[in-house]
């Protein structure tokens, strides 16, 4: 009990409008709710809200109070094809209490987390890279002693939670985040994402605790175990936002820039060279709403089509390597043979199998007559509409069609003969490209089954999810995309069919190159990932990241370009050095060794021991390591909670909450809130407020069917008809 | 005139109908099908949801049995997940495991993410209002729930609260780590002949002293 009031700061896991870094500050809190009974006309309901305003729970079920601020700055260095990033957080304690903050935020898929920096007053310290277990232990000490604390964790590749403890009263506490990754170079345009927003798939928070339960290759150990303590944001979109984001980008493309263009934020350019430049948001902050974007293209009609870099640490070569193939000359499409699984299991009904429908109608629209086809229905039982495949032949199409119509949800969901079905060699493909469309929302448990099946029966075959539904399982399919070297693409709503399949099928149409592979110069020993390759498709660049001993020689990259061999040299001499190459080449192994991990013929252990060792030795934040940062002079005195619990309760007049209650209220003048409004206290059993803690809560499903409207109905029309019936027979009956 | 009337309506010829008649007897047929097909198909949805809880406590007996992967029928999508009970109405249904797609279809559905039967967290219960889950608009604050978890120790939840919630802004999530709480939820208004957007929840808290 002696432990510092903690505020949850939660972000936009569970925010529609999508605040990121602390939208959601909320206490965990269970209170007595008597103290505040009179003071309870000036809380706030979240429907009271008026301004984007960030809501502290209250103690009193569905009240809230307004949370402190957090500010967010953010830099970012472009160096060629690799950017650093440096995320700063400032959160205000505006409470009168100690407290823990605790955000979770997004980055960028691919993001190698090496710094965490913790500032204060003028001092800095830096975070150590633990294993997971270790660095929470290490947090939680230091956290019971009263000392400031600082715990970078991953949720997820591209999730993570920072968690602040001991932030003294009226205290402000600057946390510093770097990451690295490369730049983004698709079609001749170079790109870089900032997200500011969690993308809907991690929403709402429920899904994630469920994820992270699963023994999905992640298992990842809840980090916020209290997760739904934390009240999510209660923002009105529509008016700003109290989490300003400042925002800076210095870039040093490495060649002249043509454009440069911020997608969705205005920005200020400062040109200092052809190709450098320094860029400001016009707005000077902006709220951090939604993702940033920045696009630069080559003054040159082209884009670099090979370019290596290199890095050398402790004497160790480290090399990045990125190659965009030639785009093929051949205009026809290669004749495929094509394979549409589609889930017609009862989780599909509804609204899913309706998508579902007509994804497959668009999908047997856009075959070409050279190519091959078949279509599998699986429920309960798998059914093949055709033996083996077919060719697209217009009386084939035509009932293909037919048969996509009549599809019903209903049954079971056994995958595994379909797959298998699908992944069949019928020994008539004729070097056709064999693609497997499959079409499913993965309501399944057999996850490591089917990647078994996947990868031991697909050889050639490549294998493009498709996800149904709001909430997908996006686990199993994101992997089985993976394994299957094809992509994984996601339909929430009807609405999005036409355009997500018709980017689908333009990536099915064009030539890939495929049997992608990167040999060293001979006799030199190299690990490079991703391993294996991927198949480069139309426009995008193939990125490789090696650690190779090699200094001098050619290394070579090739590949089929249908059925052209092509091939690349890059003499290693010439290589340009940059920094971090290490990190990246780190992160990509960590990434392929996950994806490893999902293999049934690897031994989850052994990979989780590689994986810790090169997060390690890298200093990366992994699923099994993290950053912690422990000042080592305690800072909060003994038994400070205690004194603090008995200050009476004061409503928040002024703390920034003025808007809400419709009065102007200044912060610096404001009266500090007591910590007892926002306190953890035992919860009381008896107290309802325990199924409030998330104050959206899950959707609740449709229980109400039309039956009784139909019985009702059909009762009517019966009746009328008898009612006619005689009707008519009087009619008859005077006629006669 | 009688020579026109007779010839422009001339005697119906024996077994078939005059023109009217026929227009008439093709409506009269037109509303028997329509009403038949209308409410048989609503007395299937019905006789579905009775049936379907018929199959399922056979496979819920099997569940006690320690069978983890008990299906109702064959080729059911569905396990039976718990058994509640409302013993002062006598009202009671096999609980599915998880609300997606039909499953409501056959019976209420437990929540992804629910706390297991009289643990910390919340349990979310979904059910039809016209089939499994109309008793509960009979259900009166202090009544005894009781709910059967795989393991088949009844857990007696006592009765606290009834709400009236908007379906996407509930307050409830499964799960967490606050009072052993269940909460059943079901369209409202109850009667109501088409769907709405208003959800009825009652909640109810575990009744230590009951269960083991």
């Amino acid at each position: 009990m002696l432990a510092a009031v903690r505020i949850r700061a939660h972000a936009p896991l569970l925010s529609r409008s999508g605040q990121w870094l602390g939208s959601i500050l909320a206490a965990a809190a269970f209170a007595s709710g008597a103290a505040w009974a009179d003071q309870e006309p000036r809380l706030v309901t979240p429907n009271d809200a008026t301004t984007g305003a960030l809501l502290l729970k209250s103690s009193t079920p569905g009240k809230y109070i307004e949370a402190p601020s957090l500010l967010t700055d953010v830099q970012i260095d472009i160096s060629g094809p690799i950017a650093r990033t440096r995320v700063t957080q400032r959160f205000e304690n505006t409470t009168d209490g100690w407290i823990e903050g605790v955000y979770v935020f997004p980055l960028p898929d691919e993001s190698a987390v090496d710094t965490l920096r913790m500032q204060i007053g003028d001092r800095f310290i830096e975070g150590m890279i633990e294993e997971r277990q270790k660095a929470k232990a290490i947090y939680e000490q230091a956290k019971s002693e009263g000392r400031k604390t600082a715990l970078l964790e991953q949720e997820r590749p591209n999730l993570f939670t920072n968690s602040i403890a001991n932030i003294g009263p009226g205290e402000t506490i600057i946390v510093q985040i770097e990451y690295q990754e490369t730049v983004r170079l698709t079609d001749d345009q170079f790109s870089l994402r900032f997200p500011m927003v969690v993308g809907p798939r991690y929403n709402p928070a429920p899904q994630i605790l469920t994820a992270s339960l699963g023994d999905d290759g992640w298992a990842v150990v809840d980090p916020v175990p209290d997760r739904t303590r934390v009240s999510p944001p209660v923002l009105n979109p529509d008016l700003g936002s109290t989490n300003p984001l400042t925002l800076n980008v210095s870039l040093n493309a490495g060649f002249p820039v043509g454009k440069l263009d911020s997608t969705y934020h205005p920005m200020d350019v400062d040109w200092s060279g052809t190709g450098n430049a320094n860029l400001t948001l016009s707005a000077g902050s902006v709220p951090a709403n939604r993702d940033f974007e920045l696009t630069w293209t080559p003054k040159a009609s082209k884009a670099p089509s090979a370019a290596l870099f290199r890095e050398t640490v402790d004497g160790e070569p480290y090399y990045l390597l990125m190659v965009t193939p030639p785009v093929a000359a051949q205009s026809a499409p290669p004749p495929r043979e094509i394979t549409f699984i589609i889930d017609t299991s009862g989780s599909m009904g509804g609204e899913s199998i309706r998508q579902a429908r007509e994804s497959l109608a668009m999908a047997v629209q856009r075959l070409s007559p050279g190519d091959r086809f078949n279509l599998i229905e699986f429920n309960s039982v798998t059914h093949a509409l055709f033996d083996h495949p077919v060719d697209a032949t217009p009386a084939n199409l035509a009932r293909a069609t037919n048969w996509v119509e009549r599809l019903e949800a209903t049954g079971g969901t056994e995958m595994l003969p379909a797959l298998r079905e699908a992944l069949a060699d019928h020994g008539n493909a004729d070097g056709r490209l064999r693609q497997v469309i499959f079409l499913t929302d993965g309501a399944i448990g057999n996850e490591q089954q089917l990647f078994e099946t996947i990868s031991r029966n697909r050889k050639d075959a490549r294998i493009f999810t498709v996800g149904i539904g709001s909430a997908p399982n996006s686990f199993f399919m994101s992997r089985a995309a993976e394994l299957g070297q094809g992509t994984f693409t996601h339909i929430g709503d009807v609405d999005e069919v036409a355009a997500r399949m018709g980017a689908l099928f333009t990536k099915l149409e064009s030539p890939a190159i495929t049997n992608v592979a990167a040999t060293w110069p001979d006799g030199s020993a190299v690990e490079a990932w991703p391993s294996p390759l991927p198949d480069v498709y139309a426009g995008e660049t193939l990125v490789i990241a090696a650690h190779a001993a090699a200094k001098d020689g050619l290394v070579w990259v090739s590949g089929l370009n249908g059925d052209q061999p092509w091939k690349v040299g890059l003499p290693v001499k010439q290589a340009a050095e940059r920094k971090g190459i290490s990190k990246l080449w780190a992160r990509k192994k960590i990434s392929s060794l996950e994806l490893d991990r999902a293999r049934a013929d690897t031994l989850p252990d052994l990979v989780d021991d590689q994986i810790l060792s090169v997060a390690l030795a890298h200093h990366l934040v992994s699923r099994l390591t993290s950053l912690v940062a422990v000042d080592v002079t305690p800072a909060r005195p003994e038994g400070a909670l205690l004194d603090s619990a008995i200050v009476p309760l004061n409503l928040p007049a002024g703390w920034d909450f003025g808007k809400v209650f419709g009065h102007d209220g200044i912060r610096s003048d404001a009266p500090m809130i007591p910590v007892d409004a926002l306190a953890l206290r035992k919860p009381d059993p008896k107290a309802m407020n325990a199924p409030m803690q998330v104050e959206r809560g899950v959707p609740l499903p449709n229980t109400g069917t039309l039956s009784d409207l139909k019985l009702l109905a059909g009762i009517i029309l019966v009746l009328m008809g008898f009612m006619l019936k005689l009707v008519f027979r009087r009619i008859r009956l005077h006629a006669a | 005139m009688p020579l026109d009337a007779l010839t422009s309506c001339p005697p119906p010829a024996r077994g078939r109908w005059p023109r009217r008649g026929r227009r008439g007897a093709f409506l009269t047929s037109a509303l028997l099908i329509a009403g038949l097909l209308l409410f048989g198909n609503g007395a299937y949805m019905k006789a579905k949801a009775s049936l379907s809880q018929v199959l399922l406590a056979h496979a819920w007996e099997k569940t006690l049995d320690g069978d983890t992967d008990a299906r109702p029928w064959p080729w059911a999508d569905i396990t039976p997940a718990a058994r509640l009970e409302l013993p002062r109405l006598h009202a009671g249904a096999i609980i599915l495991d998880g609300t997606s797609g039909q499953a409501l279809a056959f019976g209420p559905g437990l929540m992804t993410g629910s706390a297991a039967p009289g643990q910390p967290g919340l349990i979310l219960l979904a059910g039809h209002r016209d089939s499994h889950f109309t008793f509960l608009q009979y259900a009166r604050t202090g009544d005894a729930l009781t709910l059967t978890g795989p393991d088949g120790v009844p857990h007696t939840y006592r009765l606290t609260e009834t709400r009236v919630v908007d379906a996407a802004a509930s307050t409830l999530t499964p799960g967490g780590n606050g009072p052993a709480t269940l909460a059943l939820t079901t369209c409202y208004p109850f009667g109501v002949l088409t769907p709405t957007n208003q959800r009825f929840v009652v909640l109810a808290t575990l009744d230590e002293g009951s269960s083991t």
